[in-house]
């Protein structure tokens, strides 16, 4: 579903941010990028849905080379992967409902199937009583589980999450990674972009660790840095 | 049909989320397309007295006494073939008697018992004023042409003054365009930085390219037309007020335009500055658009792709 083939990617300004990185995502599987801030795990998850494309090598996701894909392909490639963020990007003025609703307005959904998936969404997230609420009125979690339904509304086949528990404390983080477990159960590749290493401990799914722009380790078990990545970082 | 309902509800939203911000906008949009409608009518004004002015100007050519008729027609024909040349006219000497007789009906010249005194005469029309000069030298020198009489000096130079300040004016218009336009262009760059995420969300979630566009085009084009039509009430108002204080002193009869026609300067106005209104805002918020939505997305990646392909 996702391959990367020596990819490398480096900025206009010449920084360095990925170099020959080579991995294999299969459908359904849930994954951790971990490693150090600045280490080049926002850049990959970038890559995916292609808010940037490699400087070498090749990305393919749903067999499709992104570098060769169209400008105007771009919107149809993102209507397939979700993604969700540590800042969690809602809009001020919308309610919960409206920005989740949002998602599908932009794809031209009918009145009628909004009311019906939008709902649908926010029961599975546990929202269903805080759908009049505006961002500034919910929790932390809440305005997390709020983009996780925007995201899965327009029901992705990938779905990724650059620190999706960075601002979150330990018991909420928590609730956030069963979600996400739950929503990969479903049948949804999940990729976690985090440096929470209580987090990639308590799940032990697969876990590639990135440091310096370079894949270091790619463990199917899970486990967070070792002594040896930890001080290579 | 759907998605441009809801961006164009999502477009009045925003309006009245920034009612302050939008008003000040909206101000800084009349103020120049009021200063551009101002200019406007003056082009308009100085183009109607100077085609008025022009069309009434003429070349007398006053025969000599010794040409027949059959010669003045003769020369009529040959001046009607010249370039330039819009129409002759033949006054010949009891009609040129008759009109002169008409203006001054006190002074009687029956008394001279000839209708020969006044010399006949050919009138000719230019297609445009700017051939006077030339044509009247031509003429001055064909056989049987005794005098000629045609726009005086002053008349010629006060044209010319009116060309220079024709000129002055579609100059001052082209910059006051440019000058809305950047206007406008300033108001979408400010508000796609207010709206950037929002415009991050709409394509995180796979809004195409033209989807995200279409909300500041519609801003755009509202800034440009609703700026148009209150800056074309303004002038209608000053127009109004004008031709009131003209109708109370002699100045209508020079500037007849100002006097009679306000109704149709505003018509003529008012479309003008809806139409220029309606396109500078949507070109110059599209142009802000590719510009701001470029910088952050297709140019970058394009710039990457340099990369890789020199690599």
């Amino acid at each position: 579903m996702i391959k990367f083939v020596s990819v490398g990617l480096t900025y206009p300004n010449l920084v360095n941010c990925l170099r020959n990185v080579n991995l294999h995502i299969q459908k359904q599987e849930f994954v951790f990028v971990v490693g150090p801030t600045g280490g080049g795990k926002s850049s990959l998850m970038k890559l995916i849905y292609r808010d940037a494309i490699p400087t070498s090598g090749k990305v393919f996701v749903f067999n499709k080379d992104i570098a060769k894909m169209r400008i105007r392909e771009i919107p149809f490639h993102r209507r397939r992967i979700g993604v969700i963020f540590q800042d969690f990007l809602l809009l001020p003025h919308k309610t919960a409902f409206e920005n989740i609703a949002y998602a599908l307005q932009i794809r031209g959904a009918s009145g009628r199937q909004i009311g019906q998936l939008v709902p649908e969404v926010m029961d599975w997230v546990g929202l269903t009583k805080r759908q009049k609420s505006y961002p500034h009125q919910l929790s932390g979690g809440e305005q997390q589980r709020v983009c996780i339904a925007r995201a899965l509304v327009n029901k992705p086949d990938i779905l990724l999450a650059d620190e999706p528990t960075g601002n979150l404390d330990p018991d909420t983080s928590k609730e956030i990674m069963d979600l996400l477990v739950r929503i990969n159960s479903r049948g949804t590749t999940v990729v976690v972009a985090t440096h929470d290493e209580n987090v990639v401990n308590d799940y032990r799914k697969r876990t590639i660790v990135i440091s310096q722009g370079q894949m270091i380790a790619d463990r199917t078990e899970g486990g967070y840095l070792n002594a040896e990545e930890a001080a290579n970082a | 049909m759907r998605s441009m309902l809801f961006l164009f509800r999502e477009f009045l939203s925003s309006l009245a989320l920034n009612r302050f911000l939008h008003f000040t906008y909206g101000v800084q949009v009349t103020i120049s397309l009021l200063v551009l409608g101002i200019f406007l009518v003056l082009m308009l004004g100085a183009a109607v007295i100077w085609n008025r002015v022009g069309n009434n100007l003429l070349i007398h050519a006053y025969m000599s006494s010794t040409m027949t008729e059959t010669g003045i027609l003769q020369l009529k024909n040959e001046l009607e073939q010249m370039d330039h040349v819009h129409d002759v006219e033949y006054r010949s000497q009891s009609d040129a008697l008759a009109i002169w007789e008409a203006k001054n009906p006190h002074m009687d010249l029956g008394i001279l018992e000839s209708d020969d005194i006044l010399p006949a005469s050919l009138i000719i029309r230019a297609t445009h004023p700017r051939y006077i000069q030339g044509l009247a030298e031509q003429i001055k020198s064909m056989p049987g042409v005794e005098e000629l009489r045609y726009g005086s000096e002053m008349v010629q130079n006060f044209l010319k003054v009116m060309m220079i300040l024709i000129s002055i004016g579609a100059v001052t218009i082209l910059l006051l365009l440019v000058f809305t336009a950047s206007s406008i262009s300033n108001i979408i760059g400010m508000s796609i930085y207010a709206r950037r995420t929002e415009i991050r969300i709409m394509q995180l979630v796979g809004a195409t390219w033209w989807f995200i566009r279409w909300p500041f085009l519609f801003e755009g084009v509202f800034f440009g037309t609703v700026g148009a039509i209150v800056a074309s009430l303004i002038i209608w108002a000053l127009l109004l007020m004008m031709s009131e204080a003209l109708k109370l002193s002699e100045l209508t009869l020079a500037l007849p335009y100002f006097g009679l026609n306000t109704g149709g300067i505003f018509v003529v106005l008012a479309l003008l500055l809806l139409s220029l209104g309606g396109l500078v805002g949507f070109f110059g918020s599209l142009r802000t658009v590719n510009t701001f939505l470029g910088r952050e997305t297709e140019v970058n990646l394009d710039a990457l792709r340099v990369r890789q392909l020199t690599r």
